[in-house]
């Protein structure tokens, strides 16, 4: 049986294509997109409003206490490559809590990306040492030292990333990379290229489980492992790369926190459609946006049951109470 | 008979007519079928709600079927203003006046004054020494109020009366009364209200936007406050649906990632609230 939820996904998608909008095409005929050829100035006005909306959270969040916002916001604006604002946000959030491994996670991040290595690297290291569970942080640390030229540290960050997470196949690739490298500069020293190639095999074993490993020449025993490296990292580098999706997921939802003035009605409409088509392969964490969005997008249509509802007081007094119940509820869902 | 009619039939014919949110709709179903025996029945269990207007709806199926003949006993007991309307509708001055006389003082002041004014006329074209002192001040009170303070119909109506022709004035009246007597369309908000309340039938998101859209382009002839109640109601069933599209999302997040903590919370906020907030919508009344 067809739920809501398939309901409105159906509805979203084929809307998409057909240029129109769901509910604003239908309430409001003249507001409508004109077709396809607007998908190009719509996708520019998205962007333009989305860091609007970004940098009046900024300025709505300021007396914030909360850690988790200006750790997401700060995402957010390093995704978008706004670096500054976002070292201002992630170091706020760790004012507020000195030990938010991912807030240190993200604000490594952004001081390697400014070439700030050295906080960069103690930034990693002690987001590693707070919270060994995520990969990810000495991942982040290996790959810093790769840059740097520190091979052995980076050899031990990678290891441990590995030791935490071993399917974690940029890891593999990452630390292949290493061994080929090293292995190259090395006269193609075999102990480095055994290690690479057994790597290589683990990764593609990972990523095409049912697939044949492609034949390595013995003649051109380094040239063949980085060719098939290099294969391997563009089929991985081809996988959904969610992060700008999530870094506008964020913003959303701590916009929907802050409360229905940020943004518009219209503007949600675009968040729900984006995430409907970004989610066709169905993400856990995709869905759970949704779900808030759509919580989020009904409020829209309490308050205009309020506006139709001006003079007459009793059901007006009924709606508001929905209202305030449905506030409550919105702040209380986890993003 | 498609299944929209199927469906408004069986409930209908169900003990879900008795529900007294549901009878008031199921009854402008059946009026709008003019099928006024059951209409007037059906509004009739809805006065146990609201008395003001299903009393007027009721009276309005009555009048259809049956004309003139006078209203059941116990259902004069339980609309005394509607009643007291119909008797004045039908030029029964003294049955209006007893009927009156029942009324809960506090309810429909306005239409209170003007019943009695129009009942006091019918007496007066009978009998012109029946009209008291101060009558003069209460009929203009209700002809400025009915029709402005200076309009023409006022003066005209005032005219009227101070040349004697009180059978004048009760005709201008009457079309006021009339009004009461006017049953709404039986929409397709309506419709679907009577499935959300009664928890039959599938309602979709673009059942329901098109119902909306019907709402915009239906006549503006009908009163300002029943389109406004009806496009709140479907703005309600709008929110309902996305409070329950947000619940099955979570429900899919975690049929996804079944460790998904943040899904698991949300998913049990949801299915907490979710009962108390369709009892609050469902107290939403469309008349």
């Amino acid at each position: 049986m067809e739920t809501c939820y398939d309901e409105l996904e159906r509805a979203w998608v084929v809307n998409f294509f057909r240029g129109g909008r769901l509910v604003s095409a239908r309430l409001y005929p003249g507001k409508a997109p004109s077709g396809r050829t607007a998908e190009g100035k719509r996708a520019h006005e998205s962007e333009a409003s989305v860091l609007s909306l970004a940098l009046q959270l900024k300025q709505k969040l300021t007396e914030t206490k909360d850690p988790q916002a200006h750790m997401k916001l700060g995402y957010f604006f390093f995704v978008y490559q706004f670096y500054q604002e976002a070292e201002e946000e992630l170091k706020l959030a760790l004012t507020l809590f000195p030990d938010f491994a991912e807030a240190l996670y993200h604000l490594g991040n952004v001081c390697h990306r400014m070439g700030k290595f050295n906080q960069a690297q103690a930034c990693y290291e002690k987001a590693c040492q707070l919270d060994s569970n995520y990969a990810d942080y000495a991942n982040a640390l290996g790959q810093l030292f790769v840059e740097e030229g520190k091979l052995v540290e980076g050899e031990k960050a990678f290891l441990s990333a590995l030791s935490t997470n071993p399917n974690f196949i940029d890891v593999r690739l990452n630390l292949a990379q290493l061994y080929l490298d090293q292995g190259g500069s090395n006269g193609n020293a075999p102990a480095y290229l055994e290690k690479a190639e057994e790597l290589l095999q683990q990764s593609f074993s990972l990523m095409e489980p049912e697939a044949v490993f492609p034949a390595i020449n013995a003649n051109i025993y380094y040239d063949s492992l980085c060719r098939i490296y290099l294969d391997l990292k563009g089929k991985s580098n081809s996988r959904v790369d969610k992060s700008n999706l999530k870094a506008w997921c964020y913003l959303f939802n701590l916009a929907f926190r802050a409360g229905r003035e940020l943004l518009s009605k219209n503007q949600v409409e675009r968040y729900i459609e984006k995430l409907h088509l970004e989610n066709q392969p169905g993400f856990a964490d995709l869905t759970n946006f949704l779900g808030v969005a759509y919580l989020f997008y009904g409020s829209f249509f309490l308050s205009s049951a309020e506006e139709a509802l001006q003079s007459d007081s009793g059901q007006l007094a009924l709606v508001k109470k929905i209202s305030a119940k449905h506030t409550l509820l919105l702040k209380s869902l986890d993003f | 008979m498609d299944e929209r009619e199927e469906i408004l039939q069986k409930i209908a014919c169900s003990e879900l007519a008795q529900d007294l949110r549901t009878a008031g709709l199921v009854g402008l179903w059946q009026a709008s079928r003019k099928e006024y025996p059951a209409a007037f029945l059906s509004f009739s269990v809805a006065l146990q709600i609201k008395t003001d207007p299903f009393g007027f709806f009721a009276v309005a199926a009555w009048t259809a079927e049956w004309g003139i003949k006078p209203l059941p006993e116990d259902f004069q007991k339980k609309a005394p203003l509607a009643s007291a309307c119909f008797w004045a509708w039908v030029g029964k001055p003294a049955e209006g006046r007893m009927a009156l006389a029942q009324t809960d003082s506090s309810a429909g002041e306005k239409l209170r004054q003007l019943l009695d004014v129009y009942l006091q006329i019918l007496e007066a074209a009978n009998n012109p020494a029946s009209i008291p002192p101060d009558f003069r001040a209460r009929l203009e009170a209700v002809l400025k109020s009915e029709f402005g303070v200076s309009s023409e119909t006022t003066r005209r109506l005032f005219s009227e009366y101070e040349g004697g022709n009180f059978s004048a004035v009760a005709a201008g009246l009457r079309p006021v009364l009339g009004e009461l007597f006017v049953l709404p369309p039986f929409s397709t908000l309506d419709y679907l209200w009577i499935l959300f309340s009664s928890g039959i039938g599938k309602i979709e998101f673009s059942s329901i936007i098109a119902a909306l859209a019907e709402l915009e382009d239906a006549g503006l002839d009908f009163a300002r406050h029943w389109r406004q109640r009806q496009q709140a109601a479907g703005y309600l069933l709008l929110y309902f649906f996305l409070l329950r599209a947000g619940g099955e999302s979570f429900e899919k997040a975690l049929a996804i990632n079944p460790n998904f903590s943040r899904a698991v919370k949300n998913a049990d906020l949801v299915k907490e609230e979710k009962q108390e907030l369709a009892l609050q919508v469902k107290q939403f009344l469309l008349f």
